[in-house]
This record gives structure tokens, C-alpha cells and sequence, in this order.
């Protein structure tokens, strides 16, 4: 199937907001082009599940009316948002791509991330596809925009998916396994997965309480990072903030960057592996210090982060389960089964495993005095619709499930904040990601490296 | 087959009916989980409680 020519009009929150403040654009002008470019592709993206033109169109021309009279005083005026369907927005079902949601009465109020992102002046275009629960990396029925017969990945895909095809300027995401940073590497997008806990999950569907990370997916960091503060309810600091990010080429100089040569090498594919290379060249030619690590219990965060999401999403679809299992489908169904039979000797293993991975990493970063670590978002890039295992050129098979979440979970586990940047294309024109993984709570100083690093990959 | 059996109970005892086919293909994940989680058994049978990062993530 053809592409559906991805990134028509590369404009980012930033260039929008200054022509929308200059007047060369006015929001009834985008939000129409904004829904013609939906009209036109999403029935082949399918990145959408509802969005009422009607209501956006009214919405913008309140908006134009307003700015007519005064200068807004909101910072994010008038640029549009997609929502990942498993967040609550006010008037709107939460339908979680579960058949037993369907008829699910719309949300009274929006989530809590919602809701303070509100403020800024944001219009809602409306929800975007995701997995089943949220428990997944296809996101079907959503196709990439850069090849439609590929997946966007998941369990975000829907939001990443309506950035990428430039059908919103940001979304919502989750990321539980690696949820905002796959469909960001798929969809040539950047994302922000938070800090374990930074952000309120009140009115978002649970997956797994104790690994749940809402945040942004957007074109840029600085983008990520105004719509980071304005689900914080700190939108009033945007303006201020955008002069942190320049245009001009930044230094890593005084900047220690871990490469982490084990775990994170195995089995990828070699335009991954090359553009990961490139990376670390280009990190270190503006004046970033590379440090080869090995963190060896890279793959027990991530066994444990996965046992952990077993027993969580049963605790979320036991009643489910117990009533209308032929109302699930066969990857969540079995999800759940599986945790409901895990004795609790292996919760407390994992709950064990991923103390010891938080103390073990902590103390790599400080043994070497890393700033952040750089590593790819996945192995690969965006895997044909139906393939169900990957094959690496060293004849090591992989199921694309596992492949895709590999490098991803051991961060949930740990609970760091990640950027997930994208680096160039493969030789098939796909996306390729890489990820910034920083310290805890660092999320200003992870955007200042992700920011200079995006400029040059 | 006495794991199965065991499945059997357990989900019964939750109140969930799993089919026999399925039953087969839980066993076989299930067994193929443990095996995942005594990869990363410690010698330490006690669960720490969870706890907020260590410290010296402050020390750079």
C-alpha cells in the first residue's frame, strides 16, 4: 500500500504559535487544512477514532474571534491535540479499543493531564486509535503514515501516528513497556516518556499501576516539554521556556554520555545499529564525553518489568475475565490469564529484581559520572502488518512483540525519564529511534542534551 | 499434567473458566514464566519494600 506522505507541513507547536501570533495564520485556516488532511488520509492511517469537524470548526472561529479582540493569554492557543483512547476527555467515550467497552458512557471530565493541558489554550481534536487495554505494540487497526501496509507501533499508535502524518502538532501517551517510545521510533516522531510518577494518571485506563507513565509525543523536544509542563499544570512557564531551547547548534561540552555496549547491541538491524553509531559520532563532535558501560542487569529490569505487568493487568481485568472473557481479545485474554496463575513467589521476585536493577543502575551512572545514557528505542524498524517474528541477519528470531519492547522495558522498570528521538530513515525510507534514558527527575536537563543531540541527528 | 490440573483449580478458585485448549497454552506460558522469573531469583528470599532511588543519583 502506498504511504500517505508523512510530514506534509513540518511545522512544529512553536512555528505554529508564531503565525498563528503574527497572524499569517488564523485557527479556522489551520483547523481546516488540519481536517481536510484527515479527510483525505485517515482512511488509511486510521490514527482517529473521533473527531467532530463541526464542533473543531465552531471552536477555532470562537478562537479567532477571541484573538481578534485581545492577544491570547494562554500559551499553547489553538494548536491542536490528539488524545490516546484510554485517557478521559470530557464528552468523549474511553472506549480502550475493548469490545466491552463499546458502549461505555463518554467521560464527565477530562483527566487529570487533560485537564491541566486545557488550560493552556489547547483545542482537543478528539481520541486516537490504541492497543487493546493499552496492552500491546500493534495498535490495530492504525497503520503507519510512512507505509500504510506497516504498524505504527503501540501502544500510543494513534497518537504517534496523527503527529507523524501531521494530523496534530502533539498527542497523549502512555508508555507501561515502552508505549510513547515505540511508536515514536516507528513513526519518526519524538516522545517523552516522564519519570515514574511525575505526572497524575488520574482518568487515564490502568494497565499496571506500579509502571503506568502518561507524557507527549510531539515533532521536537522543546514541543514535548511545553506540553510536559502544561499536564503538570505549569503552562503559565511556556512562554519563558521556548528561549531554552535555540535554533542555533548547542555544545555537549562538560556532557557524559554511558553507551551501554552490552544488552543494548544484541541483535539489531544494521541501519539501527549504524544510525545508533552516527549518534554517538555526532554527540561526541559537539563536545559530549562517550563512556562505554555495561549494566548486566539490563535484561532482569526487564524480565521483572514484564512479570510485574502480568500480575498488575490482572488486578485491572479480573472481573472481566470472570464475566465476559469472549469479549477479549486472544493477546489480552491471555495477558490476564497469565497473571491471575503467578504465585506470589514470583511477584516477589520480580518486586526484588527491580530493586536491584534501580540500585545497580543508579550506581552506574554514578560510578561514571553519566549525565545520560544513549541506546536505541528498538531493534528494528516498523515491522509489516501480520509479521510476526523478526529475523536479525545473524538468524536469531525474534517474536516482534518481544523485539519491540526489548530495549524499551528495562526503563519502566528502573522508572527513568526517556526522550525518544528520531535519527534518520533505514534503507526502506522507515523511521529510525534512539533513546536519551536520564537520571531521575531530570527531565530539564535530559531536554537540554535531547535538544542539542536532535539538531544533529 | 498436574500443573494443568493445578491452573485448573486456581482459576476455578478466582471463579474463571478457561477452556482446555487454552488451559494447554496457559500451562505451557506459565512454566515458561517461572523459568524467566528464577533467571532472576537473588539469594535474598525477601522482597525489599518498594523504595525511592538511591541516593547517589545525586552525587554527580
Amino acid at each position: 500500500m502506498p504511504a500517505a506522505n508523512p510530514n506534509p507541513a513540518p511545522h512544529t507547536i512553536r512555528e505554529i504559535l508564531a503565525l498563528l501570533d503574527r497572524k499569517e495564520l488564523s485557527t479556522l485556516q489551520m483547523m481546516a487544512s488540519l481536517l481536510t488532511r484527515i479527510q483525505e488520509t485517515d482512511e488509511a492511517v486510521q490514527a482517529w477514532l473521533d473527531v467532530r469537524p463541526k464542533f473543531l470548526m465552531e471552536l477555532a472561529e470562537t478562537q479567532d474571534r477571541r484573538r481578534s479582540i485581545d492577544k491570547p493569554t494562554t500559551p499553547l492557543f489553538g494548536i491542536p491535540i490528539a488524545v490516546k483512547d484510554i485517557i478521559d476527555l470530557a464528552g468523549y467515550q474511553t472506549i480502550c479499543n475493548m469490545e466491552a467497552r463499546e458502549e461505555v458512557e463518554p467521560a464527565i471530565r477530562d483527566a487529570d493531564i487533560v485537564h491541566k493541558l486545557r488550560k493552556t489554550g489547547v483545542i482537543y481534536i478528539g481520541k486516537t486509535v490504541t492497543q487493546e487495554a493499552a496492552a500491546g505494540i500493534y495498535s490495530d487497526p492504525c497503520c503507519n503514515p510512512w507505509d500504510t501496509a506497516r504498524i505504527p507501533g503501540g501502544s500510543s499508535g494513534g497518537s504517534a501516528a496523527a503527529v507523524a502524518n501531521g494530523t496534530a502538532l502533539g498527542g497523549f501517551g502512555t508508555d507501561t513497556g515502552g508505549s510513547i517510545r515505540i511508536p515514536a521510533s516507528l513513526c519518526g516522531v519524538t516522545g517523552l516518556k516522564p519519570t515514574y510518577g511525575r505526572l497524575s494518571v488520574a482518568g487515564i485506563f490502568p494497565l499496571s499501576a506500579s509502571l503506568d507513565t502518561p507524557g507527549p509525543l510531539a515533532r521536537t523536544v522543546a514541543d514535548c516539554m511545553a506540553l510536559y509542563l502544561g499536564m503538570q499544570g505549569k503552562g503559565s512557564e511556556i512562554p519563558a521556556m521556548w528561549d531554552r531551547f535555540p535554533a542555533e547548534q548547542g555544545s555537549l561540552a562538560g556532557v557524559r554520555i554511558g553507551v551501554i555496549t552490552n544488552y543494548f547491541s544484541d541483535h539489531l538491524a544494521p541501519d539501527v545499529e549504524a544510525a545508533w553509531k552516527r549518534a554517538v559520532a555526532h554527540a561526541e563532535r559537539i563536545g559530549a564525553e562517550i563512556v562505554d558501560v555495561a549494566w548486566d542487569d539490563a535484561n532482569t529490569a526487564r524480565v521483572a518489568a514484564t512479570l510485574i505487568q502480568r500480575v498488575e493487568a490482572f488486578q485491572v481485568h479480573r472481573d472481566l475475565l470472570r464475566a465476559t472473557p469472549d469479549l477479549m481479545g486472544e493477546q489480552l485474554r491471555s495477558r490476564v490469564e497469565l497473571g491471575a496463575v503467578l504465585p506470589a513467589d514470583v511477584w516477589f521476585t520480580a518486586l526484588n529484581a527491580r530493586e536491584r536493577a534501580k540500585a545497580s543502575i543508579s550506581a552506574l551512572y554514578a560510578e561514571h559520572r553519566l549525565d545520560v545514557v544513549l541506546v536505541p528505542s528498538t531493534p528494528i524498524t516498523a515491522p509489516r502488518i501480520g509479521e510476526t517474528s523478526i529475523t536479525y541477519i545473524d538468524g536469531v528470531t525474534e517474536d516482534t512483540g518481544v523485539a519491540l519492547t526489548r530495549l524499551t522495558q528495562p526503563w519502566n522498570a528502573t522508572g527513568q525519564p526517556v526522550f525518544a528521538l528520531p535519527a534518520g530513515l533505514d534503507s526502506d525510507g522507515l523511521p529510525i529511534g534512539l533513546s536519551l534514558v536520564g537520571r531521575p527527575d531530570d527531565e530539564w536537563h535530559l531536554a537540554d542534551i535531547a535538544h542539542a543531540l536532535e539538531q544533529v541527528v | 499434567m498436574a500443573t494443568e490440573e493445578t491452573m485448573k483449580q486456581i482459576l476455578a478458585d478466582l471463579g474463571i473458566e478457561v477452556p482446555e485448549e487454552r488451559l494447554v497454552r496457559l500451562t505451557k506460558t506459565y512454566e515458561m514464566t517461572l523459568a524467566q522469573a528464577a533467571s532472576i531469583r537473588s539469594e535474598s528470599t525477601v522482597a525489599p519494600a518498594p523504595s525511592p532511588f538511591d541516593p547517589s543519583w545525586e552525587t554527580k
